[in-house]
């Protein structure tokens, strides 16, 4: 899969995205992983080991690849490539938490990295991954933008005032749902 | 939870999230919620301000990006130096990344000149020892060892973990965490030190310095056991005046700036960890020492933080901080789990060990573990809200008193800090244990009263003290009731001539005082100084000079309650009735009077009026919970009244509910509890169930006896003297006769028993005349006659009882008796 090719397919599916395409969300996220793949077991054969102990350097390098399509210049672009990659991210980092507890297989590669970012996230973040989407999922069912806010700002890195446009809400109302699913995050992953 | 459940909540949430912490518990009260969703409400408040703390899911924490990558500076062994993070006395510490395994490291290189081969050796000791360290909140040790080659060669180095964080008080700075978030950091310092503890590991230097704080809030101890290997003092003494150095200084225990190195223990780092919490806490240290010489400084420490210095920390936390930093290593904590446990004791509202202070407490606990509350609030309650009935029973308004407290006049915020101060150097963990009792904190601030400057402060403390003597001698079961009454006599004295030379004069003060001697002189029986210091009592607050708009009726009414005892009922009885008239709608003063009144009429034998006044007073204590004490006597005497008018099923309705609040109330082993049953077995005699009798004069018997540790005490024998009647009644005559024998011989001792004794000497001769026995039954009933002409004032109850005695020796003994034998004539009335 060609650069260009991936950025345009990135593109597509971003316009599929918004207009309210949940197949879309799915074709990008395996876009984005098969990618994701790519770079990290293409860095694992090429640089020296260890070159660079960030482990989130694979999250990095794979976003600036992401962003660098000419197509996503514009904020509201940006906006949502942001929105739909921290969804994907999750459920990258998230399946492969389920698959490492299941199948317990010799690392490769790709693994080996994405292992290392999943064992910073849980250690800085003093979360299970698994846990904390189970946890997102139950607070859906009680309140669906509560959790998506959550989705955005912890995993996308959206601020307050681009988490209330992406989801077309006030900024007080983000503000006030996000203190709440904090606190009852905390309280169920303690 | 659904979601609408879930949505209720959410609003009631954010709702108290935007109101300030002291309203909430009101706010809180105004909303509809169900008892569920406002225990979720109060969970999800406590866990936002922790989520707060820790900064969980920040926005976009979850991806930072790499910083760029430094250039190597160099390598030691397999770590390649990425930069240098600082550096301290004893060398410098790197961010260095290791091969393998690969990760980045903390690597922290001597200073060539620190390294003697003493140190090297030490070092290399050290290496395995250390390496048992495995907890969360501390950092590990990977290595030891010297560098072989390079510019750092001989150089000995440390690897441990790398922490991301920032130093504890750097992390406060700019974190500003809340209290709980506080406390649950240094709770989980605790837990490390702990750990580290367990595996005979002690840190002897720790400090904010050492401590970082994660990103997420989690601390982290570094520098454990390092300081060791410079040991024998060469750090003070080779850097004495530095800054660093006294930065040092001000966390280490007394015992370690003494250099009593044998000495040094686990316990040194518990006061370490107490001057950290002080300094998270009140952040600042908790001496100023630096610009002091360094002797000075030492002094300083050694003496303990000032009052003012311990004012800077809130509530509980102070005491429990102050356990820690106690300079006797004997009172601190025993080991750093046991601050923890302390610490999150706060967290979850439980009391805490330093400073017993909950209320829901069996009372019999309460009394030798919480005497400290009992003080405050007996203090509270003598000085602003009553000048009675201090006694234990005042802890089930504590809460209330405690508010009161905070809005009472400076004056008397002296007197509860001082005695707070002073009490708490009476050592809580052993009033924890058991022994302290409040006589033994009591004397301790009689001892230390002259440190109290300020004379109106002193005034009250002196008052409380003596009201609290009163009210031990009275309540607290005590059997030198005599020793403690003379103590508050001593006391109260003390305090009139104090409150007399008041500037400006304070003559509220000076008429409490005098009503409080009053008391005092009247529990001595001093009859009549007692009722000199109650009438200037009241001519001073007659004059307009009252403390409270109560303390006119109340000082009559206790005047009144000294005329009763020394005979002058008229006077008794007309001073009550303007008290109860001026007390309005005071329910404690108002139902204590009736009770008076009531206890008037049944020595009239007007036992209707008196049923009138005991159900008054039942009334008037019924719900005002702080009254359950004044409501069990009320019903108590109703019980009485009732008896007497033969509605036995009524009274004893009324005398076992009395019973059951009593025991709700006081420990069983509590007199209150003995009056209690006697009350109830007095009423069984009624109904002609002896048996019955026996049994309650049985229990009573033990609970007096070991409540007033005195065989001889009067209510154990009178309530033996109930035994013996019941045991006559019952036909176990031999028995009852050796019980009143022994009973005559006990109140012979006692000459404020004689009207007892008359009562045995009459029981014996009517014990003699059932058996028939007409010369023992005159002998006693000559020794009754003279036991009465011994008295100044006999109870006219006495009459009745003589004229039964001889209408029964006159049936059984006609020889002997006859009808020649004329009732007693009344003797000094």
């Amino acid at each position: 899969m060609g650069d260009d090719m991936f950025e345009s397919d990135v593109t597509r599916l971003l316009s599929d995205i918004r207009m309210g395409d949940e197949a879309a969300r799915d074709g990008l996220f395996s876009t984005v992983y098969a990618e994701l793949r790519q770079i990290a077991s293409r860095q694992m054969r090429s640089e020296p080991a260890g070159h660079t102990l960030q482990t989130t350097a694979l999250v990095h390098e794979a976003y600036m690849r992401l962003t660098q399509g000419k197509r996503l210049d514009t904020i509201e672009n940006r906006r949502h490539f942001f929105g739909a990659a921290s969804l994907m991210m999750k459920r990258i980092l998230i399946d492969h938490a389920r698959r490492r507890r299941s199948l317990r297989r010799n690392p490769q590669g790709d693994r080996l990295l994405l292992d290392a970012v999943l064992d910073q996230i849980e250690t800085t973040h003093k979360v299970d991954l698994i846990d904390l989407s189970d946890a997102l999922d139950e607070l859906a069912v009680m309140n669906k933008r509560q959790s998506e806010i959550v989705d955005l700002r912890f995993f996308g890195g959206l601020n307050v005032a681009d988490v209330a446009e992406q989801l077309g809400v006030s900024v007080s109302l983000v503000e006030k749902d996000f203190a709440a699913a904090r606190a009852w995050l905390n309280l169920r992953l303690e | 939870m659904s979601p609408r459940e879930w949505h209720v909540v959410c609003e009631a949430f954010d709702l108290l999230r935007q109101t300030p912490e002291f309203e909430r518990a009101q706010r809180m009260a105004e909303l509809d919620l169900t008892q569920e969703l406002r225990e979720t409400v109060i969970r999800l408040l406590e866990s936002d301000a922790d989520a707060r703390a820790k900064g969980r899911f920040a926005p976009g924490s979850l991806i930072n990006f790499a910083p760029p990558d430094s250039e190597p500076i160099g390598w030691i062994g397999q770590y390649r130096l990425i930069r240098r993070l600082g550096a301290g006395g004893m060398g410098e510490v790197f961010l260095a990344e290791s091969t393998h395994p690969k990760r980045l490291v903390a690597l922290k290189l001597l200073f060539a000149h620190q390294v003697s081969s003493h140190a090297r050796n030490r070092f290399e000791a050290e290496a395995d020892f250390l390496a048992r360290l495995d907890h969360p909140a501390v950092t590990k040790i990977f290595q030891f060892d010297v560098a072989d080659e390079g510019p750092a060669r001989n150089r000995p180095y440390v690897v441990m973990e790398y922490v991301e964080g920032l130093p504890l008080d750097q992390y406060v700075k700019r974190q500003k965490p809340d209290l709980r978030a506080r406390i649950r950091l240094l709770a989980g310092i605790c837990a490390g030190v702990q750990h580290a503890h367990q595996k005979s590991i002690i840190h002897r230097d720790l400090k904010p310095a050492n401590i970082l704080v994660a990103p997420g809030g989690a601390p982290k101890i570094v520098d454990f056991g390092v300081a060791r290997f410079d040991d024998s003092g060469q750090l003070v003494q080779s850097t004495t005046m530095t800054g660093h150095v006294v930065g040092t200084l001000a966390y280490m225990s007394p015992e370690q700036l003494e250099r009593k190195s044998h000495q040094i223990d686990t316990r040194s780092d518990i006061y370490a960890l107490g001057v950290v919490g002080y300094s998270l806490f009140a952040e600042c240290m908790p001496y100023d020492i630096h610009n002091m010489p360094l002797a000075e400084a030492l002094r300083a420490i050694i003496r303990g933080p000032s009052q003012a210095a311990w004012e800077k920390i809130p509530g509980d936390l102070r005491f429990v901080i102050r356990k820690a930093m106690r300079v006797d290593p004997n009172a601190r904590y025993a080991s750093a789990g046991e601050f923890e446990q302390d610490l999150r004791h706060l967290l979850t509202g439980a009391a805490v060990i330093a400073r017993p202070s909950t209320i829901g407490y069996e009372l019999r606990v309460f009394w030798r573990s919480h005497w400290r509350l009992v003080v405050t609030v007996a203090l509270i309650a003598t000085v602003l809200v009553s000048a009675t009935a201090v006694s234990i029973y005042f802890a089930f308004s504590a809460d209330r008193a405690r508010v009161v407290a905070v809005n009472a006049q400076s004056d008397l915020q002296d007197a509860i800090e001082f005695l707070e101060s002073t009490l708490e150097q009476t050592d809580p963990s052993v009033a924890y244990g058991q022994q302290t009792t409040l006589r033994q904190a009591l004397r301790h601030v009689v001892e230390r009263r002259d440190e109290l400057q300020d004379p109106g402060a002193r005034t009250s403390v002196l008052l409380l003290c003596a009201r609290l003597y009163l009210a031990i001698g009275t309540e607290g079961g005590v059997a030198d009731g005599q020793s403690l009454y003379a103590e508050a006599s001593e006391l109260a004295s003390e305090a009139c001539t104090l409150a007399s030379r008041l500037d400006p004069p304070d003559p509220a003060k000076l008429a409490e005082a005098l009503a409080t001697r009053g008391r005092a002189e009247f529990r001595t029986g001093y009859h009549q100084e007692s009722i000199d210091s109650y009438q200037r009592a009241i001519a001073i607050v007659t004059d307009g000079a009252a403390f409270r708009d109560s303390a006119l009726p109340e000082y009559q009414l206790r005047l009144a309650t000294v005329y009763s005892q020394s005979g002058d009922l008229p006077k008794a009885r007309d001073l009550t009735l303007k008290a109860l008239s001026a007390i309005g709608d005071d329910p404690r003063l108002a139902s204590e009077a009736n009770v008076l009144l009531g206890d008037f009429s049944l020595d009239d034998r007007d036992f209707e009026s008196a049923e009138k006044r005991f159900r008054r007073a039942v009334t008037l204590t019924e719900t005002v919970p702080a009254l359950r004490y004044l409501h069990a006597a009320a019903l108590d005497k109703l019980g009485m009244a009732l008896d007497k008018l033969g509605k036995l099923d009524e009274a004893a309705v009324h005398q076992e509910e009395a019973l059951a609040m009593r025991r709700e109330m006081l420990p069983e082993s509590h007199p209150a509890i003995a009056r209690s049953l006697l009350a109830i077995g007095l009423l069984h005699r009624g109904r002609g169930d002896h048996q019955g009798l026996l049994n309650s004069a049985d229990k009573a018997v033990i609970i007096y006896d070991k409540a007033y540790g005195d065989p001889n005490h009067p209510s154990v024998l009178r309530a033996r003297r109930w035994r013996a009647e019941a045991l006559a009644n019952l036909g176990r005559i031999d028995e009852a006769i050796e019980e009143n024998d022994a009973l005559i011989l006990a109140f012979k001792q006692n000459a404020k028993l004689a009207s007892d004794l008359v009562r045995s000497y009459l029981r014996r001769a009517n014990l003699a005349l059932d058996s028939g026995n007409c010369e023992k039954a005159q002998e006693d009933i000559a020794a009754a006659r003279d036991a009465e002409q011994a008295i100044t004032n006999p109870p006219p109850t006495l009459d009745g009882e003589f004229d039964r005695t001889d209408r029964h020796a006159t049936e059984i003994c006609p020889d002997v008796f006859g009808g020649a034998l004329d009732s007693p004539e009344p003797v000094g009335r």
